[in-house]
């Protein structure tokens, strides 16, 4: 008992010391990534760029709490990368954030994807799209977001909870782009026609699709190829067709994820990091792995989703209307957007 | 200073964490969102987490209840197999058992709050039964001895007289169930049910406001709280129980052929959906991956989780013998010997909340993760002990100090030895907790940490378990040596008090 106490501390002695006050190692510093992200979109992308500049790249990918996280040590990480571009905003907003002029990204970006005062850049973007079994469903009998709440759709639409980030940042633009009482009636309508609990990821509402359990889904673009790269997930997209909404309308809305580099000023080279994603190589490596459609002006997007909703009128070569809402008045909105999914008690068809 | 103020100070430390969590809770309640809760969605939370909760405890009690009072009461070949089987759902925490029956079948059954309670109460089902066999380890023969020579038969005698003197751990046991799921989220996350402890976080990371998590942690504390009272009545009297001398208790009745076979094939049917089921899922789609499996990044985490867990016992079994040696004093002062079970608020705070405690500290590192983990779980070695010191006779101490031991002399020479089988079997339960421990490991994770909880969950969530079907091998194989010393020292405990 004593030996395996004595074992158990000094290991505890040489771990905590070890990362707590760890010595900087030889060569250069790492980069320290905090991203709500998945590894898989993001290791890809920090390998390429150790391979092209020698610098290391840590990342800690985090489900939830990132900007508390933040908020407890502001300077812990040198970049924060979120999967949804409003809680870069409220990091923005919350003064987590430095501001970095780069020319490249004022270059290179697209000018409505670039943050307030060069504080961060959209690196990517989604759409939020309707999925519907081809068996079951026309695209013809297709048209808007609004239309999912018609009563013919009662019982045969899947969709994750309705306080994840995606569908709150969904709603949060319908909220400015149509108004509020136009958006309630709309999530009061969503919610009449689930078909079962919102519940899982986005990839579990295909596999319910595809399953029988119900005919359409509200999903972002890209799962759709990377349904198809996965073996087992293969069957689910290949019964599944894409719907691009809205557009004869506003246009569809948008995910948008975000880069910024934090208070932290221990590594000059997090800005190369940074410039990297926005740069051509960077965006070529993103839209081609992540399947997400590219910021970069002169990058197109990977043709797995440059070929998704070809069918559709106005949508060509992966180019569609989107309904370009400022994430500003966007984030504004979770609060309202929140008491709206409370009071319909959205989770609970 | 005097000892039991030591006591309490080193209390509040180790309690810190809880009770600041707990004190913005208070601090920064906001009627205004209470109200608008309590008047949507509150109401939903509550309904599903006490149906999952209720459904949680019964089946538990069901599983973890009748292997305990058959492998206690009968003698039989492969007992201590049996014994070792119940503990097995341990290693496969109900987020892991969620993700893999999610992966497997598409049966709506699978997805709801029935499959929530069932996958919860077979992952606490190893507590009802280790509980329970300790209980029964203390059931004085001479009762039941009492009642056969009045004529009374085995039937009359268990319900007469065993369940009655069972009947205050089985309602504590069920209330530590019962609080355990009341806290999770993990599990419940994964299967989109929605109770309070996902209803609140859902609301918290919707609105990214730091009160509603505050105010979800001290909801789901005090029901916890509530729920923990028995176990903790019962451990304040067995700190106040005095030995009364030697007690013979039951002695195991020799089983027939046909009633062992009957108790191994009970014994495995109760560990089925906690460890079989979800094992036979992830062992049959790890064949299919090992040699396509990169082993290093697995190696890596594995060797985090073993130094992780290791050194979170390390650290318990420190801040245990330091309680002892303030407790043990000679001079016992009731509220402070009271004071321990504070620590058990850092065990009740929802652990994603009281990672919010140590992110505000500013700390972070591999010892930052040790620290939480080790400070939620320490009421399991903690609380056992002060409970077994209390059992102890004061004469012990009083002896050793007469003959001229000093209070450190008395507590390593005398004591230790007494203390000894409680002492190993909480530093094993530690350990087996703290390797599959995901919460506060995910949200407090250094730069480069890797563990198998967090490559399990990271797959989970993209629908991908199968590729963590070799981590949630490595999982049990990890925790299997402990298991098998807990299940040792649990079939062996008390036959004869000394």
């Amino acid at each position: 008992m004593i030996s395996l106490l004595v074992a158990g501390l000094a290991m505890f002695a040489v771990v905590a010391h070890g990362h707590v006050n760890a010595a900087e190692p030889a060569g250069p510093t790492p980069i320290r990534v905090l991203s709500d992200r998945t590894e898989s979109h993001l290791k890809p992308l920090f390998e390429a760029f150790t391979k092209q500049t020698g610098i290391p790249v840590e990342a800690v990918y985090m489900d939830k709490g990132l900007i508390d996280r933040v908020a407890g040590n502001p300077t812990e990480a040198d970049v924060l990368i979120t999967k949804d571009a409003e809680l870069m905003e409220i990091a923005r907003e919350k003064g987590f954030l430095r501001p970095h002029d780069s020319s490249l990204i004022r270059q290179e970006i697209d000018k409505r994807f670039q943050g307030p005062g060069g504080s961060y850049f959209v690196d990517a973007y989604r759409a939020r799209l309707i999925f519907y079994a081809r068996d079951r469903v026309k695209p013809e009998q297709l048209s808007t977001y609004a239309d999912l709440a018609a009563p013919r759709w009662k019982g045969r639409i899947c969709i994750r909870s309705g306080y994840h980030d995606y569908n709150v940042a969904l709603f949060s633009q319908m909220n400015v782009a149509y108004g509020p009482e136009k958006t309630r009636a709309l999530i009061r309508g969503l919610h009449d026609n689930l078909a079962r609990e919102p519940k899982g990821n986005d990839r579990e509402q295909a596999k319910m699709i595809h399953a029988g359990k119900c005919d359409l889904a509200l999903m972002n673009v890209y799962y759709h190829p990377i349904m198809m790269d996965n073996p087992e997930q293969r069957p689910w997209a290949e019964g599944i067709g894409v719907f691009y909404p809205d557009q004869r309308q506003g246009g569809a809305f948008i995910m948008r994820s975000a880069v910024g580099m934090t208070q932290a000023k221990r590594n000059r080279d997090a800005a190369r990091l940074v410039e990297f994603m926005a740069s051509r190589e960077g965006q070529f490596i993103m839209t081609n792995l992540t399947y997400q459609f590219p910021t970069n002006t002169h990058v197109a997007p990977s043709a797995k989703i440059a070929t998704l909703g070809a069918d559709q009128p106005g949508v060509k070569d992966g180019r569609f209307r989107i309904n370009f809402v400022d994430l500003t008045p966007a984030a504004q909105q979770r609060e309202a957007v929140v008491k709206v999914l409370n009071e319909v008690r959205f989770d609970k068809p | 200073m005097p000892y039991p103020l030591l006591l309490l100070a080193l209390v509040a430390v180790v309690s810190a964490p809880g009770l600041y969590i707990l004190g913005l809770g208070v601090a920064q309640f906001s009627p205004a969102w209470w109200t608008h809760l309590a008047d949507t969605v509150l109401p939903g939370y509550l309904a599903d987490s006490l149906r999952v909760t209720g459904g949680a405890t019964l089946v538990a009690l069901a599983l973890g209840g009748p292997p305990a009072w058959l492998t206690f009461r009968y003698a039989f070949p492969g007992r201590g197999w049996c014994v070792f089987t119940q503990l097995l759902p341990l290693t496969l925490p109900a987020y892991v058992a969620a993700g893999l029956y999610m992966e497997a079948f598409t049966a709506d059954f699978f997805y709801s709050r029935w499959a929530l309670a069932m996958e919860l109460g077979a992952a606490a089902a190893p507590l009802v039964f280790m509980f329970l066999r300790l209980a029964l380890a203390r059931l004085p023969a001479a009762l039941f001895d009492t009642a056969a020579s009045l004529g009374h038969g085995p039937l009359a005698r268990f319900w007469r007289v065993g369940l009655p003197l069972l009947a205050m751990p089985l309602i504590a046991a069920a209330c530590l169930v019962a609080a355990e799921a009341l806290g999770d989220f993990g599990a419940a996350s994964r299967l989109g049910v929605t109770t309070l402890s996902v209803g609140l976080h859902d609301q918290w990371h919707a609105l990214q406001r730091q009160e509603l998590a505050t105010m979800l942690a001290l909801i789901l504390f005090l029901l916890a709280a509530l729920l923990a009272t028995p176990v903790i009545r019962l451990g304040l009297r067995g700190q106040r129980a005095h030995h009364a001398g030697s007690l013979q208790t039951l002695q195991p009745l020799k089983a027939s052929a046909a009633g062992a076979l009957a108790i191994h094939l009970a014994c495995l049917l109760a560990v089925l959906p906690g460890f079989w089921g979800p094992l036979a899922l992830a062992l049959g789609w790890a064949r299919e991956r090992l040699d396509k499996t990169n082993l290093t990044p697995l190696f890596q985490d594995a060797g985090t989780t073993l130094a992780t867990a290791l050194a979170c016992v390390a650290v318990c079994l420190a801040l245990s013998l330091v309680f002892a040696y303030l407790l043990e004093t000679g001079e016992r002062v009731r509220r402070a010997d009271r004071s321990i079970w504070l620590v058990a608020v850092n065990y009740l705070t929802p652990s994603l909340v009281l990672a919010l405690a140590w992110l505000a500290s500013g700390l972070s590192g591999h010892g930052v993760v040790i620290l939480a983990i080790a400070v939620k779980l320490l009421p399991l070695l903690l609380l056992p002990l002060a409970d077994a010191l209390g059992r102890l006779p004061a004469a012990l101490g009083e002896t050793a100090r007469g003959l001229g031991c000093s209070r450190g002399q008395v507590l390593r020479r005398v004591l230790l030895p007494q203390l000894a089988p409680v002492l190993a079997g909480g530093a094993l339960l530690v350990f087996v907790l703290a390797a599959t421990e995901l919460t506060l490991s995910l949200t407090l994770q250094p730069f480069g940490y890797g563990a198998l909880s967090l490559r399990i969950f990271a797959w989970a969530g993209i629908q991908m378990t199968q590729l963590a079907s070799v981590w949630v091998v490595c999982l049990c194989l990890l925790c299997l040596y402990p298991i098998w010393r807990l299940s040792r020292l649990i079939d062996h405990s008390g036959t004869t008090h000394a």
